[in-house]
């Protein structure tokens, strides 16, 4: 039986407080996968070496301008690296750092454009994992990942909160909808999970979740669950 | 800007081609269309009848797309849906509405070529993507609605395609349309994203916002000078998508009239009350 990793999902404000990792955990996430304004920096990326584990660079889908900003950091901190693994949302990030940097960027499928992607056949799917040579597929269904798997491709869990929307009207910079420089993300969005009306959604910053996600019958190849939530 | 109107019939057809619309577009029942539980795709009652509304949408140099954008292709069958397709193009469509990539990808291609257009729940946010649909065939894009136009507007310039903006004041998504599992589900029929919530040891309400009028106005001017297409959704009665027609034809009318974007905020501010109205 193949053993599953482990890897813990931390927003770059949470690494910066980071007291413990849990033993098992040998990868961490930094970033999101929902908020183009939480983007990983090359010194988070340095910090979790540092911690003795492997960085994946979280990237949500990204507009113009944060897909330039992500770039630089990836490109900054391939200067010393050799090469990094990154969880992309969209298909122009995919498509941009492929041809940019090639076998030195591992590419992960995030859970956002799993979910678009798991809408085509799984020949699709087959055909986009070779031309990009991706690393996993992630999803926090349990139908996909068994049909991923099923299919001989390599599956992330999203556990235990499942994906249920993005707005991109954020709750908290509603004044300042365009100025990330007047509106502390990194201070001011909230990194719980709120649970909403009768709790069956959680609220964590732009996006929303349900719980739980029902694991996998087949064991998937990485696991991944929020930092707060080990 | 020319005007894309969605049509639910061939009578809608007449209406919007008579009072200037440049391109219609409209989803069918055996293909996959993001509309479809809503029962508002085209009923076409013969080939004959059909070929005849392509012939008379031609003649008067309107064009007519078919909307295949419901992402989920596994729930139809793609090569049921795409043999459909060929017939469609066969028949005089113009082309396809779609979100994914696969229908472009395994079109036969030794059948007529469709002209492709991106639907905008293909989720396409920046530059580095319309270069991968366009390297597909894809000839125009539609921008993701609920982007801003500040975060737009580096996909329009020399991207090598056309591109179409949504009425925002007539409908917008402010979560990410097409991967939102907030409408029905755990809410039932009601918009999840208009619901609004209390967190915690908090009486303050929290709710995803909708632009203002102001903010509908800056999109539209901005969308108008920089969009080669205004295209207006089919998810309304005809009364309701009449009037929003002849508003926006009112809006370009305007933006043309008007010195710059303050003159034009201040005399659209009437239509885009009366068209948040037809909501209410």
């Amino acid at each position: 039986m193949i053993n599953a990793e482990y890897a813990a999902a931390l927003l770059p404000a949470q690494l910066s407080r980071l007291k413990r990792i849990p033993d098992k955990v040998s990868v961490i996430y930094v970033g999101s996968d929902a908020c183009e304004r939480l983007l990983p920096e090359c010194c988070h990326l340095e910090k979790i070496i540092d911690l003795g584990k492997k960085p994946i660079a979280a990237l949500p889908a990204l507009t113009d301008f944060y897909l330039n900003k992500s770039c630089a950091v990836i490109e900054e901190f391939l200067k010393k690296h050799d090469e990094i693994e990154v969880s992309v949302n969209d298909i122009g990030t995919l498509t941009l750092l492929h041809n940019e940097f090639s076998s030195r960027v591992k590419i992960s499928i995030g859970r956002i454009l799993c979910y678009l992607w798991n809408k085509n056949s799984i020949y699709f799917t087959q055909e986009m994992s070779k031309k990009f040579g991706i690393s996993f597929f992630e999803t926090d269904e349990e139908q996909t990942a068994s049909n991923l798997m099923k299919s001989n491709l390599k599956v992330a869990f999203h556990y235990p909160y499942k994906y249920y929307g993005i707005t991109r009207r954020c709750f908290y910079a509603q004044d300042n909808q365009l100025s990330a420089e007047k509106f502390s993300c990194s201070k001011l969005c909230p990194e719980k999970y709120i649970p909403l009306g009768k709790g069956d959604v959680f609220l964590r910053g732009n996006a929303y979740y349900s719980k739980p996600a029902k694991m996998p019958e087949l064991m998937p190849g990485r696991i991944i669950i929020p930092y707060d939530s080990y | 800007m020319k005007i894309k109107a969605g049509i639910c019939s061939f009578d809608e057809a007449e209406w919007f081609i008579s009072n200037g619309a440049n391109e219609l577009y409209f989803g069918l029942s055996d293909l996959p269309s993001h509309v479809d539980n809503l029962g508002e795709n085209l009923r076409i009652g013969n080939r004959h009848d059909f070929e005849d509304s392509i012939k008379f949408a031609h003649s008067h140099g309107c064009g007519l797309f078919v909307a295949v954008n419901d992402i989920n292709v596994n729930v139809f069958g793609i090569d049921k849906a795409l043999k459909k397709m060929q017939l469609l193009t066969e028949c005089g469509i113009d082309g396809f509405i779609v979100a994914s990539p696969e229908f472009i990808l395994r079109y036969p291609k030794n059948a007529r070529n469709p002209e492709w257009h991106l639907s905008c729940l293909a989720m396409c946010l920046n530059r580095s993507a319309l270069s991968f649909y366009r390297s597909l065939g894809v000839k125009r894009f539609a921008v993701y609605q609920s982007l801003f136009p500040e975060e737009a507007i580096s996909m329009f310039k020399d991207s090598g395609m056309e591109s179409e903006v949504f009425l925002q004041a007539d409908e917008i998504c402010v979560n990410y349309d097409g991967l939102c599992q907030g409408c029905g589900g755990l809410f039932g029929n009601k918009k999840f994203c208009q619901l609004p919530f209390s967190m915690p040891g908090s009486s303050r309400k929290f709710h995803c916002i909708r632009p203002g009028l102001r903010a509908d106005a800056h999109s539209f001017y901005v969308f108008a000078h920089n969009a080669d297409w205004l295209k207006l959704v089919r998810k309304s009665d005809f009364s309701h998508r009449k009037q929003v027609f002849n508003f926006a034809k009112e809006l370009l009318a305007l933006v043309r009239e008007s010195k710059d974007e303050e003159a034009f905020l201040s005399m659209s501010k009437q239509i885009f009350l009366d068209i948040r109205r037809l909501h209410d």
